[in-house]
């Protein structure tokens, strides 16, 4: 087996840290434009939304390893997508950005919903913070052998 | 009795070793994609019983592989992840411990060899 598994394994936590604070920083800027009526691309903000994918060892890597199996190696944003769902209508005839019935399209973020989603991925990225502080009194440990 | 570096107690320790050190990224990984929808755990097993591969001896000992595989585990969220951050953190105390403790028993081992080196009388 290979023997950089436990420095490895870093890489892993890593990889899912990354992951997560990829995901704080979309929920930051859906809450940031939960008002926003005008983009880039034309009318109102979409909630932008990640797709995580799980990242596997691929048959070269596994080649040096007698090991079976696919041996993970962490996780990675595969995309990032813009929620469909529709806008909210609200009656504001004053607003510059109201449609011919008075009525403004505004972004679809829904603040409870992107409370919830910033929770899960605080604690998700404290965990992968718990697995690296493991990992790392474990390597302090492997040094520690024939010391004595 | 059998030299230390070839005795069945410091292989299998060393294997151990290696075993929880396989584990300890198995177990990063399962954490690492705590929300990636549809995840299976993976687990670490080995390809041979190790208290059987001992009393066969060094060599059956060497030749014991590692072989990491999907669980089916109930997954109890609706995205098909059946990852347990509570469970998966106990794993990980568990496996320091055991890394620990692994570590310590191979050190004893080779602090007894040096003795023997260096000790002269």
């Amino acid at each position: 087996m290979s023997d950089d598994s436990l420095l490895a394994s870093l890489n892993v936590s890593g990889s899912g840290l990354s992951a997560e604070r990829t995901r704080l920083n979309i929920i930051a800027n859906n809450m940031a434009n939960i008002n926003t009526t005008r983009t880039a691309e034309g009318g109102s903000y979409r909630r932008r939304q990640v797709v995580f994918e799980t990242v596997l060892a691929d048959a070269t890597e596994q080649l040096d390893s007698s090991m079976e199996g696919n041996l993970g190696k962490g996780v990675r944003v595969s995309e990032i997508v813009k929620d469909q769902t529709p806008f909210k209508k609200v009656y504001d005839p004053k607003h510059p950005d109201a449609d011919e019935a008075g009525y403004v399209s505004l972004p679809n973020v829904n603040i409870s919903e992107e409370m919830v989603d910033l929770i899960s991925a605080s604690r998700a990225y404290e965990a992968n913070v718990a697995v690296i502080k493991a990992t790392k009194s474990m390597l302090n440990k492997s040094l520690e052998i024939g010391r004595r | 009795m059998k030299e230390i570096l070839a005795q069945e107690s410091y292989l299998a320790a060393k294997k151990m070793l290696d075993y929880a050190a396989l584990r300890q990224k198995v177990l990063a990984h399962n954490v690492a994609n705590i929300n990636t929808p549809g995840f299976k755990r993976q687990e670490v097993a080995f390809t041979e019983e190790l208290s059987s591969a001992m009393d066969g001896g060094a060599d059956d000992i060497l030749n014991i592989d590692f072989k990491v595989f999907e669980t089916d585990d109930i997954a109890l969220r609706n995205d098909g992840n059946n990852v347990d951050i509570d469970k998966e953190m106990s794993f990980l105390a568990q496996n320091s411990f055991k890394f620990s403790m692994f570590a310590d028993i191979l050190g004893d081992k080779l602090s007894k060899l040096k003795q023997a080196i260096t000790q002269t009388t």
